[in-house]
This record gives structure tokens, sequence and C-alpha cells, in this order.
């Protein structure tokens, strides 16, 4: 099994203003890898309904909480382990419901599902808190190899 | 506050930039206050840069909402970002757009 490379850490507190911040620093950081434009729009859309599930769900809308988003590459897979220092979430909330076009709830959790190929929560070292661990695969090319990214494409 | 146009009974809100969990829930509110007035509404998209599914979640309550009041909704100038996020939520065939 190849090294994953670090190639970065996002620190940020649990406010839906920092959304934006981050999105424009992952939009860095992935693009030494380069990823195809597709893809990494994509990746972008479900990291981004990750860090709003812990703000959200975790973190209940509190907006001092800490999280941290940390991402590798390795093996032709992009890896994130988002972090938190909320209560420990039950790991149901990431089984995607049958999505009903007509009901907004669970878009979030359906479109990471879509986005990515494996998704986990991992033990937590720290002793409180959540690690949503999330890869996404990809071909030579930056392409993604399974799913998801294919079907935003015009 | 997004701008709006009133023209022939009908407004058109212009919403533009991120549309994300920051701005969503003012986005919602003022969407659905335009319903409630019974007015026919379009949802202006083209200068949308990014929208999450706080933002799909409220063009989804928005229709359904008008749907059911036999209101007149549709969205206009859906650009490959917006189509982007309703096409993997597979809401492009679903809700109305033009």
């Amino acid at each position: 099994m190849s090294e994953e490379e670090h190639l970065g850490r996002i620190s940020f507190k649990s406010r839906p203003e920092e959304l934006c911040g981050v999105r424009r620093q992952l939009k860095n950081l992935l693009s030494t890898k380069d990823c195809q434009c597709e893809t990494l729009e994509c990746i972008i859309i479900a990291i981004n309904e990750a860090c709003m599930n812990v703000i959200e769900h975790a973190y209940h809308g509190r907006c001092d909480g800490d999280i941290v988003l940390d991402v590798f590459y390795g093996d032709r897979k992009l890896v994130f382990r988002l972090t938190d220092y909320a209560d420990h979430v039950d790991p149901v909330v990431l089984r995607p419901k049958e999505l009903n076009h007509l009901e907004p709830g669970g878009l979030g959790v359906y479109l990471l599902d879509e986005i990515m190929d494996e998704m986990r929560f991992m033990p937590c070292l720290h002793g409180e808190g959540n690690i949503l661990e999330m890869k996404k695969c990809l071909d030579d090319n930056g392409s993604p190899m399974h799913r998801g990214c294919d079907q935003g494409q015009e | 506050m997004f701008p709006t146009i009133e023209k022939d009974g009908k407004t058109t809100i212009c919403l533009e930039g991120e549309v994300d969990l920051a701005v969503s829930p003012q986005t919602r509110r003022q969407i659905l206050d335009i319903l409630y007035t019974g007015k026919g509404l379009t949802v202006q998209l083209a200068k949308v840069d990014y929208i999450d599914s706080s933002g799909v979640a409220c063009l989804v309550e928005a229709y359904q909402y008008a749907r059911k009041h036999s209101i007149s909704f549709d969205l206009e100038g859906v650009n490959p970002a917006v189509m982007r996020v309703l096409k993997l939520a597979k809401l492009d065939a679903v809700l109305p757009i033009r």
C-alpha cells in the first residue's frame, strides 16, 4: 500500500459563514492534483455538504465549535478526514434515504453518497467528537473511477 | 435580500453569488414571502456561482408550495454550476426549468 501524501489541513469554526472560505481553500489544495474540473467541483460539493452536516447535526448550530479538514492523496485516491469535537453522531445519519424528489430533507447525505466512493466514521483518538473519512478514487487522468461526478456533467 | 422585478403581476427574484447555508435561511424566507402573496414567481439563477443542498431545498419547498396553491413557479437561467447540483440530486427533471 502506498503512503498517503498530506496535501493540507483546513481549520475553521462551525459557522455557516466559514463554508465559502473552506470551499476556496479546498479548491486551491486540490488544484495541485490535476483533478478534472468536473471532479473537483463535485468533490467540493460533497465536502461542503459534510461540513454542513457537522455544523447542523453535530454542533446543532453552535458557532464556536472547531472543525478540521485534512486532505490526503495516495494510491490514486483522495482521502478527506473531517474532525469535529462535538457529541458522538450516530453513524446511521450517513445512510442515504430513498430520495423523494419533493422532500427537501436528506438531500445533503444523498449528494455526499452519490459523489464519494467510500465513507465511514473512524475511531476518535481524542476521545470526543467524530472523524468522518471520505474517499474518492481517481484514474490517471484525474477523472472519477466509479460514479457520481459524471452525472453532473453538461 | 436579493433584488426582485415585478412585471405583469409576476415577480422575478434574481439570486446571485453563493447560495449556501449562510444565506439560504433568508433566501427561503424571501421566496416564501413572495409566494404567500399569491403572485407567480420566477427564480433567476444565471448569476448563482454555487448552490448547496440548503439552497436547493429552498427551491424544492417553494415549488411544493406553489404547486399546492396553484401558483405559477419556475426556474430561469439555470447555469452549469446550478445544473450540476440539480442533476446530482436528480431534480433536473422534477423542478420546472425554462
